[in-house]
């Protein structure tokens, strides 16, 4: 089971990037420097991922609950980058801020939850990084990190220590419900 | 130029958060979020100290870029290879155009391909220098 879990969510994460890594050059795939370009980046990727030792065989031990956080950080960070106009870097980089202080004040408690919270609210600002310029509403936000959340619980042994995962996963929340709100609109 | 200040951003982005977070002990969430709150809150308030490409690419640069500097030591230990995670970073920030602007989470899927990206090179390049002391023996 946990091993269909890691291998789900390793998919899952290296479909996102291959999707991004194919869509962002799109325009410019008629050049042969652009193809060499991707193709050297897709073999890298792969080679990297089939070598590599990112995964942990330990029993994932992150609560549900951690969902929750993640919700948490994307609302909070999509109230201040929309309500305070701070932008979405200012807003995401507050919430994981205080967010990094909060393990502080509870330096006795062993809690999983605690260890985990800085890392799933600053996942989950990232989702709320996503503007109303695309069409996102509190609701949209609040699904995407729902998303997220079950993409980050998931994925606890895959890409372990790999920088970026958390905006991989919050990636994959976003478009997710993006896409869902575009066939249903549709 | 300003494509040349983005590049220098990135690398500072990735290995200033990489210092941070594993020489200072921070760890990699307070090292990313309050070096890029830093940066964000600089450019906000002087919106007009530099031209308005650099003041709305610098701080998304710089966050994005922390994202590789939250990389594990146990992945990658060495600033060369960060520098190089840097710039491949800044290459793919530079060329995301506006297929993803606006998706929240667009700056960590360009971070952790230049992770992986980078990761490769380095497997690579041992698989190389593996097979040559093989066949000089």
């Amino acid at each position: 089971m946990i091993k269909l879990f890691r291998r789900t969510s390793l998919v899952i994460l290296v479909l996102l990037q291959l999707a991004f890594i194919s869509a962002i050059f799109y325009d410019v795939l008629n050049q042969f420097s652009v193809v060499v370009f991707v193709g050297a980046i897709i073999f890298l990727g792969l080679f990297s991922l089939v070598k590599m030792a990112h995964e942990s065989h330990e029993k994932p031990n992150k609560s549900f609950a951690v969902i929750l956080l993640v919700v948490l950080g994307a609302v909070f960070t999509f109230v201040i980058s929309l309500k305070l106009k701070t932008g979405p870097v200012i807003a995401a980089a507050l919430v994981g801020t205080l967010a990094s202080f909060i393990p502080t004040f509870f330096r006795s408690s062993n809690s999983e939850i605690i260890k985990e919270l800085p890392a799933a609210i600053y996942c989950g600002a990232f989702v709320g990084m996503t503007s109303t310029s695309i069409g996102a509403s509190y609701l949209q936000i609040l699904l995407a990190g729902f998303a997220a959340g079950s993409l980050y619980v998931l994925s606890s042994n895959t890409f372990v220590g790999v920088g970026g995962k958390l905006g991989t996963i919050a990636f994959g929340g976003v478009v997710f419900i993006f896409l869902i709100s575009l066939i249903l609109t549709h | 130029m300003e494509i040349a200040i983005i590049l220098i951003i990135s690398i500072l982005g990735v290995i200033s958060t990489f210092y941070v977070s594993t020489k200072m002990d921070h760890g990699a969430v307070r090292a990313s979020a309050g070096l890029s709150l830093i940066v964000g809150l600089f450019f906000y308030i002087f919106p007009e100290l530099l031209s308005n490409f650099l003041t709305h690419n610098i701080p998304l640069a710089f966050m994005g870029a922390s994202f590789v500097g939250m990389v594990s030591e146990k992945i990658i230990d060495n600033y060369w290879v960060l520098t190089a995670a840097g710039i491949i970073f800044s290459i793919l920030y530079l060329n995301t155009g506006s297929y993803f602007e606006g998706f929240g989470g667009a700056l960590g899927t360009t971070a952790s391909i230049s992770v992986i990206v980078i990761m490769g090179l380095i497997l690579l390049k041992k698989r190389f220098i593996k097979s040559t002391t093989t066949k000089n023996i």
